[in-house]
């Protein structure tokens, strides 16, 4: 018999001695069993078999949907929040923030001023293009024309109003209420209705808006925005 | 081994599978652990949490080839965590980056034929044994109860082949010397060396 055999059989002498009673044994078991099941019934045990039936690759896919899940409502609730005057307008968001010196009722308004009038052409909408520089040259250009009131399809636009572009989808939201791109829009806007006029008939209006739609621009003694037309 | 077969069953729920697996390892595992710990209430707690781990993460397990390994491996790592708890864990000033390829195994010895003197000697190997350290206790339970291989010891304890052979090389060195020893003190030496 060699050392390693002496010493082999040393520990097998005294792993005899050392037996666990049947009872004993049944204890433990019960007792893991128990432990077991309560952990199996908690949420993190769940996930955790969740993710292990999913590969690397699916648990990242996993991870990318909830960040946008979370991500998504956060940065549209910064844009609505911010206070600062800039106008976004890309792909994904336009805003038109506060002014403190040009303020677009939101009451019912009645007066002079111009109805304008677009009908999308069929799959044209993606070429709507509009730059934060052209948002801003809007709104300083409707202070000038002493714009009162605004609306697009019976919706009241304030200064204070969200724009969210959906153009992907075929329509955008304004303060969360959609309008379609692919029919006919209305805008109507209460103010000094020449000096509107002409701002609007400039040849950079047209020539973009004529890329996706047909536009027309009328000039009108009384409108009302702030009720649905009849 | 158990019947891979008992294995994969357990990985999918089957509580009889579970309940075969830890008849078949529990005295096994609870050994290992009263090697280690050299405490019996502690033995038992290590048997009740490497077999919750099993009940729990047996479907993690890839290859069930590996199981026993992978079980020894939860049993080592449940008693570090108990010595952690207990504040308890020796290091050792011993060099254990010390490569031995080959250490010394030959040897002919005999065990007493006397049932009562073998049991003697057994005791005195053991308490040999429960006086090492406890990181080389653990390589020396492991290479000479559960029968693991230097490599597979190396997974088990996470330390490389080399620091498992160091380790083992000590072990034996101490359990030759206090062997030795106590033969010598003996002036009729009853088995030789």
């Amino acid at each position: 018999m060699n050392f390693d055999d002496i010493i082999k059989n040393s520990f097998e002498a005294e792993a005899t001695d050392l037996k666990v009673s049947s009872s004993r044994q049944m204890e433990m078991l019960n007792a893991i069993e128990a432990r077991g099941q309560a952990i199996k019934r908690g949420i993190g045990y769940r996930i955790s078999r969740l993710f292990s039936k999913i590969n690397f690759v699916e648990a990242l896919e996993v991870a990318a949907f909830a960040v946008v899940l979370i991500a998504v409502p956060f940065v549209g609730s910064h844009f609505k929040n911010s206070n600062s005057m800039e106008a976004k307008v890309d792909n994904n968001t336009a805003v038109v923030k506060e002014d403190k010196t040009f303020h677009l009722s939101k009451d019912m308004t009645t007066g002079a001023g111009v109805v304008v009038t677009i009908t999308p052409i069929k799959n044209k909408i993606n070429s709507i293009k509009i730059s934060d520089q052209e948002v801003n040259n809007l709104i300083e250009e409707a202070s000038n024309d002493e714009v009162k009131a605004f609306a697009v399809n019976n919706i009241i636009v304030t200064e204070k109003s969200t724009f969210e572009d959906f153009r992907t989808k075929g329509y955008v939201l304004v303060d969360g209420s959609k309008i379609s791109l692919n029919e006919k829009i209305t805008v109507k806007i209460i103010g000094n209705k020449d000096k509107l006029y002409n701002s609007l008939m400039s040849e950079q209006i047209i020539k973009r808006t004529k890329q996706w739609g047909d536009i027309k621009i009328e000039k009108a003694d009384s409108i009302t925005i702030g009720r649905v037309d009849p | 081994l158990i019947d891979e077969s008992i294995i994969e069953k357990a990985k999918y729920g089957d509580k009889q599978a579970f309940r075969s697996i830890f008849h078949f390892y529990e005295q096994k595992v609870f050994s290992t652990a009263y090697f280690i710990m050299k405490d019996r209430q502690h033995a038992e707690d290590v048997v009740q949490e490497a077999f919750l781990k099993v009940y729990l993460k047996v479907h993690k397990l890839e290859n069930n080839k590996v199981f026993e390994i992978w079980l020894y491996k939860i049993t080592v790592n449940a008693c570090s965590s108990f010595f952690r708890k207990l504040n308890k864990f020796n290091t050792t000033s011993i060099d254990e980056n010390i490569m031995v390829e080959e250490f010394p195994i030959g040897g002919k010895f005999s065990l007493p034929d006397n049932i009562l003197i073998r049991k003697e000697f057994q005791e005195k190997v053991m308490e040999v044994v429960y006086a090492l350290p406890v990181k080389h206790r653990t390589v020396i339970t492991l290479y000479y109860y559960n029968n693991m291989s230097i490599k597979e010891i190396s997974n088990i304890v996470g330390c490389s082949e080399g620091t498992v052979k160091s380790r083992l090389f000590y072990g034996k060195k101490e359990l030759k010397k206090a062997l030795d020893l106590e033969e010598e003190d003996k002036e009729d030496a009853i088995y030789e060396f």
